[in-house]
C-alpha cells in the first residue's frame, strides 16, 4: 500500500496535464470554448424553456397509451415520493421533440450494428420482429392447464372445442430474422407447449407450422411494422380452423380483397423507433352479404358515439355499441391503431351476427389475433367473441345461456405466456 | 432496497433540463459572497428530491461535525486529548447512522441466528430504505473533523460553506469522497471563469456519454444473459454476461466521477480523479490503485495508517490489511457477499505480496492482464449475487456445470450484435481515446471547435436515449 501513493498521482498528474493544456491554449480556445457553453447550453435551456412553454399531450397514439401529465403538486405526494416519480414520467412523456429523439436513439443504435433497438430485431425486408426469447413458462402452464378444464367440462356437456394456437411473427417469419438466430427459441417455447398440452390432454391445432412453411414459400403472412398477422395470414389460419370446426372452407377467389389503408404502421413499429420504416398495406376481405351483419360491443365508455352506423343501446343494464351492416370500424383507419379497423379492437365480450337467418353460434375464446379472421368466419357463423383479458364471468355459463355448441380458443403464443389470463375459464366449473 | 427510482441521478431528463438548469443559472446571477449558500440549497434539494425526509439526516451530519470539528480545532494546540474527544464523538455520532440505516437489519438477523431467546424480540425494521449516498457522505463528512486534529486541514467557521461542503451535490451520492483538505482552500475562493466551465462540460458530457451510450447498454446486456442464464444456461452466454457486467459497473461508477468532477469543474472545484484504467492492470494490486481511488485513500489515510499501518510487528501490518479490507467489503453492502468480495481481494493482495508480484513480473505482459482480469471476474461474481449461492451456481454454468450448453443461437445473435459495442468498450477502457483527444484538442482551433461541436451533438443523442427509455438505474446507489 505504500507506492499506493506515487500510481495515484498518475491520474491526477494526467487531469491536471489536460488542464493545464487547457489553460495554456486558452487564449486561442475563447471561440471554441465559447462555441461550446452556447451549444451546450443553448440545447438545455431551449428544451427546459419548450418543455415548460409547450402544452401537454394527454395521449400518445404512437405508442398507444395515455401519457404522464403534470403530477399534483403536495406535501403528501412528495414525501411518498409520488411526485418525484411522476415528474419523471412527465418530463419523459411530455419531452419536447419526443419522437425526433426516439428516432435519434434508433439511429445511433443501428448505427453500431446493433441488429436491434427496445427489443425488436430489424428482419430483412423491411420486417420488424419483436424479440423474446424466454416467455413466462409459468403463465403457460396455467393457461393450459385451465383451457384443459375447460374443455373436459364442456365436451361432457357436448359442446366442440378446437384450440387453436398462432405463432408470434418470430415464430412464422424466421426467414426473416438473422440466420444466427433462428428458430432456436421459437422452437423451445414450442416444444414447451406441445409437452404441457399433451400432458393435459389436449389437441391443438398448430398454426405456427402451417404458416410457416408458407411464409418460407414467400408468402407475406405478418405485417411489417405489427405483430398481428395480415389478412391473407387470417385468411390460412382461417382454412384450417374452419375445417377442424367441420366446415368446408371458401376459397381465396371467393373473396374481393379491399385495399382498407396503405399507411399502417404498427405496434413493432412503435416500440422500435425505426422511423424510417415503409408502412404496411391493410386489406378487408369482402363478400357479398359482408354489410348485412351486427356488431354488437360491450362498451360503457361511450367511445364510438358519433361512429358511422354505431349506435348505442341498454340491455340488462348493460352498455352495448352497436354497428349496424358491416364489421369494420373504417374510423380507425384514419387513426394510428388502424388493426382495430377490425371489430373495433379489444373488448371483454363482442358479437358478430348477421341479421336475417338464423344461424349457428361459435364462440371464440381470443386475443386480437382472431380479430381479422373475423372477415372469414363470418361466412359460417355468428360469434360470440370473449377476450378473457377484460371479461371476469363464468364462460361455460355463458355457453349454456346462448345455447353454444362450438368453442373456438384461439390465442397467440404471447398470450398464453403475458399473463395467466385463461385462469377465468376455471369459473362455474365443478 | 430500490429506491434507484426515486433519486434525482446525473442522467436523467429532470437532472439536466431542470435542476442543472436552474442551478448553473441561479450559481452564477448571485454574487460570489453567497456562493456557497446556493451551492448549500441547491444541494439540499437534489438530495431531498428523491429523500425529502433524510435531508434531516444531512442537517444532521452538518451540524455535528460543524461543532466537533470546530472543538477539535480549539483544543488541538492546547489540549490533545480533549480534541480526541471531539474526534471520537464525530465518528461515533457519523457511524451509527451509518449502522442503523444500512447496516441495521443485517446486524440484528445474524445476531437472531444465534440461540439466545432475547436476540429473537429485537425488531427487524423491514422498512427502513437505505438514504442514497450514505456511505459516500458519512465518510467524507468524518474526514472533516480528523483532517482538523490532525492539523492537515483549518476550521470552517461558516457553517453555510461548511454545509455546501457536506452536501456538495456533484459528489453527494456516488463519489468521489473528496477529503476535506482537497477542497478547504476552494470553499473560500475558486476561479469562475469560462475556460474552467467549458472544461467542466467537456468532463461532464463525456460522463455522459460513458453512462448513457455505454453502461446501460453493457448492462442491459449483463441483465439480459443473466435472466436467460436462470432459463437455458451457456458457457458463452455466462461468459459474456459477467464480462458486460464488468463493463457496466466501471463505466458507470467512473461515468459517475466524471460527472461529478466535471459538475465540479463547472462550480470552480477541481475535484481528485477516481478511476485510472483499472482493467489495463496487469495485478491485483495496481488494480486496487487505479479503482475507486477516493474510497482507497479514505481507508489508507483514516483506518489503515492510524492503526499502525506498515510500520508495526508484521503480525499487526497483517492485522491490518485485514481489517481494512473487510471493511472496504462491508461498506460495499450490508450482506455477506461483500464481506466475502473484501476478503477475496485481501487473500490475492497477500497472495501478490508475499510472492506472485516478482513471479508476474517476470511473466509476458498479456499473461499478467489475463490473470488480473479474470480474478477481477470472478470479483464480480461474488459482488454482483448478494445470494452467495446463485453466485457459484452461475460460476458453474461458466465452466460448463448445471446442465449448460457450449452456445445457443440467442447468445450467438447477441454477441454477433454487440461485437461493435464490445469493441467501443474495450478501447474505452484503456488510456488510448483520451491520448488521441489530447492530441486531437491542441490540434489548432478549428479541432477545438469540432470537440465542441461533437459536445453538443453527444448531448442530443444522449438525450435521445433518455427520452427513449426509462432503463436508468444507477449501480453505485446502494452503497
Amino acid at each position: 500500500m505504500s507506492d499506493n501513493i506515487k500510481k495515484r498521482k498518475d491520474a491526477d498528474t494526467e487531469a491536471a496535464e489536460y488542464m493545464a493544456l487547457q489553460m495554456s491554449l486558452s487564449k486561442e480556445s475563447k471561440f471554441s470554448n465559447i462555441l461550446l457553453c452556447v451549444l451546450t447550453l443553448g440545447f438545455i435551456y431551449i428544451f427546459a424553456a419548450l418543455f415548460w412553454i409547450l402544452p401537454d399531450n394527454d395521449f400518445s397514439a404512437e405508442e398507444n397509451r395515455s401519457l404522464q401529465t403534470a403530477p399534483e403538486v403536495s406535501f403528501e405526494n412528495l414525501f411518498s415520493g409520488n411526485l418525484t416519480e411522476e415528474f419523471s414520467d412527465y418530463m419523459a412523456d411530455q419531452f419536447p421533440c419526443r419522437n425526433f429523439f426516439v428516432g435519434v436513439k434508433a439511429v445511433t443504435e443501428t448505427a453500431q450494428l446493433k441488429m436491434q433497438n427496445n427489443s425488436v430485431i430489424l428482419g430483412s425486408d423491411g420486417y420488424l420482429i419483436a424479440r423474446n426469447d424466454y416467455p413466462d413458462e409459468d403463465n403457460l402452464s396455467i393457461n393450459i392447464t385451465s383451457a384443459a378444464n375447460f374443455i373436459k367440462a364442456a365436451e361432457e356437456k357436448g359442446i366442440k372445442c378446437v384450440p387453436a394456437f398462432a405463432g408470434r411473427k418470430q415464430d412464422v417469419a424466421d426467414e426473416k430474422l438473422p440466420s444466427v438466430y433462428g428458430t432456436e427459441c421459437s422452437d423451445r417455447i414450442w416444444g414447451i407447449l406441445s409437452d404441457k398440452c399433451s400432458a393435459a390432454g389436449i389437441e391443438f391445432v398448430n398454426l405456427r407450422d402451417d404458416l410457416r412453411e408458407l411464409e418460407r414459400e414467400g408468402q407475406e403472412l405478418y405485417y411489417k411494422n405489427d405483430h398481428h398477422w395480415n389478412s391473407l395470414g387470417a385468411y390460412y389460419a382461417y382454412r384450417i380452423i374452419a375445417e377442424k370446426l367441420g366446415e368446408e372452407p371458401y376459397e381465396l377467389a371467393d373473396f374481393t380483397k379491399e385495399t382498407a389503408s396503405e399507411e399502417f404502421f404498427g405496434t413493432t413499429w412503435s416500440s422500435s423507433g425505426i422511423k424510417w420504416a415503409q408502412p404496411d398495406r391493410l386489406d378487408f376481405y369482402r363478400w357479398n352479404g359482408d354489410d348485412n351483419f351486427i356488431l354488437k360491443i360491450l362498451e360503457p365508455s361511450r367511445r364510438f358515439e358519433g361512429y358511422d352506423r354505431c349506435s348505442y343501446i341498454e340491455e340488462d343494464g348493460k352498455t352495448y355499441a352497436v354497428f349496424d351492416g358491416t364489421y369494420f370500424v373504417r374510423e380507425f383507419l384514419s387513426e394510428k391503431d388502424k388493426y382495430a379497423a377490425f371489430i373495433g379492437g379489444n373488448f371483454g365480450y363482442t358479437e358478430i351476427k348477421e341479421k336475417r337467418t338464423d344461424r349457428e353460434t361459435v364462440l371464440v375464446l381470443k386475443d386480437s389475433f382472431s380479430h381479422s379472421t373475423v372477415q372469414f368466419l363470418a361466412r359460417h357463423y355468428n360469434l360470440i367473441m370473449i377476450d378473457l383479458r377484460y371479461y371476469s364471468s363464468s364462460v361455460i355459463k355463458l355457453c349454456e345461456e346462448k345455447g353454444i355448441n362450438k368453442v373456438l380458443m384461439l390465442y397467440n403464443m404471447e398470450t398464453l405466456t403475458e399473463g395467466a389470463y385463461l385462469k377465468v375459464l376455471n369459473s362455474g366449473l365443478k | 432496497m430500490g429506491n434507484e427510482g426515486r433519486a434525482m441521478v446525473f442522467s436523467s431528463l429532470e437532472f439536466l433540463f431542470l435542476f442543472f438548469a436552474v442551478t448553473i443559472l441561479i450559481y452564477y446571477v448571485v454574487p460570489l459572497h453567497f456562493r456557497n449558500i446556493v451551492l448549500l440549497i441547491v444541494s439540499l434539494a437534489f438530495y431531498g428530491w428523491g429523500e425529502p425526509v433524510y435531508v434531516t439526516i444531512m442537517l444532521y451530519s452538518i451540524i455535528v461535525d460543524y461543532i466537533c470539528g470546530y472543538y477539535a480545532g480549539k483544543y488541538r494546540e492546547t489540549d490533545k486529548k480533549k480534541a480526541k474527544r471531539f474526534v471520537i464523538a464525530s465518528a461515533v455520532l457519523n457511524l451509527s447512522v451509518l449502522a442503523f440505516f444500512k447496516y441495521y437489519t443485517f446486524i440484528v438477523s445474524n445476531l437472531q441466528l444465534l440461540p439466545f431467546d432475547f436476540l429473537q424480540k429485537i425488531p427487524l425494521l423491514a422498512d427502513i430504505e437505505l438514504p442514497i449516498g450514505i456511505s459516500f457522505y458519512t465518510f467524507q463528512t468524518m474526514s472533516y473533523t480528523i483532517d482538523i486534529y490532525r492539523g492537515d486541514a483549518k476550521v470552517q467557521k461558516n457553517i453555510a460553506s461548511f454545509g455546501a461542503y457536506v452536501t456538495l451535490f456533484p459528489q453527494l451520492i456516488a463519489g468521489p469522497i473528496v477529503r476535506y483538505q482537497d477542497i478547504d482552500d476552494q470553499l473560500r475562493s475558486r476561479p469562475h471563469n469560462i475556460d474552467m466551465f467549458a472544461s467542466g462540460m467537456r468532463t461532464f458530457v463525456c460522463g455522459f456519454a460513458k453512462k448513457i451510450l455505454l453502461a446501460n447498454c453493457a448492462g442491459e446486456l449483463w441483465d439480459s444473459f443473466r435472466d436467460a442464464s436462470a432459463v437455458s444456461p451457456t458457457v458463452l452466454g455466462a461468459w459474456l454476461g459477467i464480462i458486460f457486467y464488468a463493463f457496466q459497473i466501471y463505466f458507470d461508477f467512473s461515468a459517475y466521477s466524471d460527472m461529478a468532477i466535471g459538475l465540479g469543474k463547472m462550480l470552480g472545484f477541481t475535484f481528485k480523479e477516481n478511476f485510472y484504467y483499472p482493467y489495463v492492470s496487469k495485478s491485483i494490486t495496481e488494480f486496487w490503485r487505479r479503482w475507486h481511488i477516493s474510497m482507497g485513500t479514505w481507508f489508507r489515510e483514516y483506518v489503515y495508517i492510524p492503526l499502525g499501518g506498515n510500520r508495526c510487528s508484521k503480525f499487526k501490518m497483517y492485522r491490518n490489511i485485514l481489517v481494512v479490507w473487510f471493511l472496504t467489503g462491508l461498506w460495499h453492502g450490508a450482506s455477506w457477499n461483500f464481506v466475502l468480495w473484501g476478503l477475496y481481494y485481501c487473500a490475492l493482495l497477500l497472495i501478490e505480496k508475499a510472492f506472485l508480484s516478482k513471479a508476474l513480473k517476470k511473466m509476458p505482459a498479456f499473461v499478467s492482464h489475463i490473470y488480473t482480469l479474470v480474478f477481477v471476474l470472478f470479483g464480480w461474481l461474488l459482488f454482483v449475487f448478494e445470494d452467495i449461492s446463485a453466485g457459484f451456481t452461475y460460476l458453474g454454468y461458466m465452466f460448463g456445470g448445471g446442465g449448460a450448453a457450449l452456445a445457443n443461437s440467442a447468445v450467438l445473435f447477441d454477441l454477433l450484435r454487440s461485437l461493435v459495442l464490445i469493441a467501443i468498450l474495450c478501447i474505452a477502457s484503456t488510456p488510448l481515446p483520451k491520448k488521441l483527444y489530447y492530441k486531437f484538442y491542441s490540434c489548432g482551433r478549428a479541432a477545438r471547435c469540432a470537440v465542441s461541436i461533437a459536445c453538443g451533438a453527444v448531448l442530443l443523442v444522449c438525450t435521445g436515449y433518455l427520452v427513449d427509455s426509462s432503463y436508468n438505474p444507477f449501480l453505485y446507489f446502494r452503497f
